[in-house]
């Protein structure tokens, strides 16, 4: 089992004193983390055992939870770019920062604007402008609006996700 | 079994909302293909908010068929009902999943 900790969405931070006692648990292997402040990837090393797998959950931190001790990341942008979201991740792993910093450099714009709207409005619109979906989505959520497309569209050209 | 870039997959959809199921496998062999290393099924960014149980079932089926254990199939369980969560986790542990990713309760801070 994997927690899942994104105060963002749930209005409750569950902190790594909370997550260290229930690292203990047999069946509790891993966290998924989407709070980004800097020692937060740091405070769950502490907390947890060696064993315990730390995942960030916002890509646009991503690289320095893994610099910090996350093992990898639980991604929306790799719905569009899954090979330079792989090869950005596999680098940080490495401990190869360059490699990482420019691959993830290219992927910056566009892990913001995949969240101009509520996530998924701008995945899924990305997914059916690549022609990859149909792009159905269910209310409440709505079709991207059209002053958030062309900052989208370029972002994914600028990440190579649509030829230029 | 967890590490490197996992994907929060989106739902295929076609424009009326049913759930897209060839797209959903040309996804799935997209990341296959691609370096992905695991796929969760059903989170946030794949509609859990509105997914039926009947749907999530058959989304996770489908994506542990098409993945045949080359990479790890997760698959999202919180929901806002402790009880719910726990009949969720029964069910889907009975699918060849390899792991479950369960959120603190949404609006009952």
């Amino acid at each position: 089992m994997i927690l899942y900790n994104v105060p963002s969405r749930t209005a409750v931070d569950m902190k790594p004193a909370t997550v260290g006692r229930l690292s203990q648990l047999a069946g509790i292997v891993a966290v998924k983390e989407a709070v980004t402040e800097p020692e937060r990837v740091r405070d769950l090393r502490e907390a947890c055992g060696a064993d315990f797998v730390i995942l960030s959950g916002d890509d646009a931190t991503a690289r320095h939870s893994i610099f910090s001790g996350a093992r990898g990341v639980i991604s929306v942008t790799a719905n569009v770019v899954p090979r330079a979201m792989s090869a950005m991740v596999a680098a940080a792993l490495k401990g190869d920062r360059a490699q990482a910093e420019r691959i993830d450099a290219a992927l910056a714009t566009l892990h913001s604007h995949l969240f101009l709207e509520t996530n998924p409005i701008p995945v899924k619109w990305a997914l059916a402008r690549m022609g990859l979906t149909a792009g159905g989505i269910r209310l409440p959520l709505t079709p991207l609006s059209a002053t958030h497309q062309p900052a989208l569209l370029a972002a994914l050209h600028a990440a190579g996700a649509l030829p230029e | 079994m967890f590490s490197g870039s996992l994907v929060a997959i989106a739902t295929p959809m076609r424009p009326d909302g049913a759930v897209d199921f060839d797209a959903w496998a040309s996804l799935v062999d997209l990341h296959l293909a691609n370096g992905t290393s695991g796929i969760v099924v059903g989170g946030t960014t794949g509609e859990s908010a509105t997914l039926l149980d009947s749907e999530l079932r058959e989304l996770t089926q489908r994506a542990c068929e098409r993945v045949g254990r080359r990479i790890a199939v997760i698959v999202g369980a919180g929901t806002s009902s402790t009880a719910t969560t726990v009949e969720r986790v029964r069910w889907l542990s009975e699918l060849p999943v390899d792991g479950l990713l369960v959120g603190t309760p949404r609006a009952s801070r």
